[in-house]
């Protein structure tokens, strides 16, 4: 399977790759985009399995990325990684279609609670 | 709107332990007498029903410590250390914004070199500040109500210009 790690911070692209092979998915391979505009390019071109997605980048944001994946009718599941984890954003993300919210900081049991249903390990 | 030395300590604390795998320890004793050239200082933006700024303050040996760590590299080059800055202080401002009642939003984090100086023209106000060590090293975490601080060296302030994109985005 394929997961594509979007966010605008390599730091943080690095911490979720680390946080995801720790969780049981080294198995997967793991594509990165560093903004919005380049996720939806790869999102068009590579079909991710699923998409993890920080919401506030500059440019096009998570939130954007997520309505364009819908409104192209993508099968790439988005999910978003985010250090602004309130109850609305929750709501707002999940009517948008959002498969998960992961709150940073995270814990690599975090993305297994998460994925596991989605994709198995 | 309050922010509590012990919400402060809390956020800080399980940020660097959770991402980094470093304790955090609130400071004894007086603040650092390094020169501020010694410092690097990220601040975000929160903007809503309430605006003011997150700000956090680390001696640059604690930076390039935690860029090491987040990129898994001896030597992380000043880009690296810059970014793992700004992704320390999006998250402390991202959990600092989650203790508002008000629905608000995250500017884009900037950093810069130096360390904060204090309140800017606009009369910005320093409500909280927290000293800590890790690893022996000096950080700080602080929050202002108004316009981000200045702090020595500014070089560019993407806080803010993130901060009025996004206040276009949402409509305020």
């Amino acid at each position: 399977m394929k997961i594509l790690i979007v966010d605008d911070s390599k730091a943080m692209r690095a911490i979720v790759m680390r946080a995801l092979r720790q969780a049981g998915f080294a198995g997967h391979t793991m594509l990165e985009a560093a903004n919005g505009i380049e996720a939806l390019k790869t999102i068009r071109e590579s079909s991710p399995d699923l998409v993890l997605c920080d919401l506030n980048m500059p440019g096009m944001s998570g939130m954007e990325v997520l309505c364009a994946v819908k409104q192209e009718g993508l099968c790439s599941r988005l999910g978003f990684v985010t250090a602004e984890a309130s109850a609305d954003l929750r709501l707002t993300a999940k009517q948008a279609g959002a498969s998960f919210v992961i709150e940073k900081p995270f814990m690599p049991a975090n993305f297994q609670e998460a994925l596991e249903p989605l994709i198995g390990r | 709107m309050k922010f509590s030395e012990t919400d402060i300590c809390r956020i800080t604390q399980s940020i660097w332990a959770t991402v980094l795998g470093l304790e955090v320890r609130p400071a004894v004793g007086e603040d650092s007498k390094a020169p501020a050239s010694d410092f690097l200082t990220g601040h975000v933006c929160i903007g809503g029903l309430w605006e003011g700024t997150a700000i956090l303050c680390c001696s640059a040996n604690l930076a390039r410590q935690a860029a090491a760590i987040m990129f898994g590299s001896d030597n992380p080059g000043l880009e690296e250390v810059r970014d793992a800055v700004g992704e320390l202080t999006n998250i402390t401002g991202g959990n600092i914004k989650s203790l508002l009642a008000y629905s608000c939003h995250l500017s884009l984090p900037a950093v810069s070199e130096g360390k904060l100086a204090g309140l800017n023209e606009e009369g910005s106000v320093l409500l909280n500040q927290v000293r800590f060590e890790c690893q022996g090293e000096p950080l700080e975490v602080s929050i202002a109500k108004g316009a981000p601080p200045t702090s020595d060296r500014v070089d560019r302030n993407q806080g803010i210009a993130g901060f009025r994109k996004n206040r276009r985005r949402y409509g305020h």
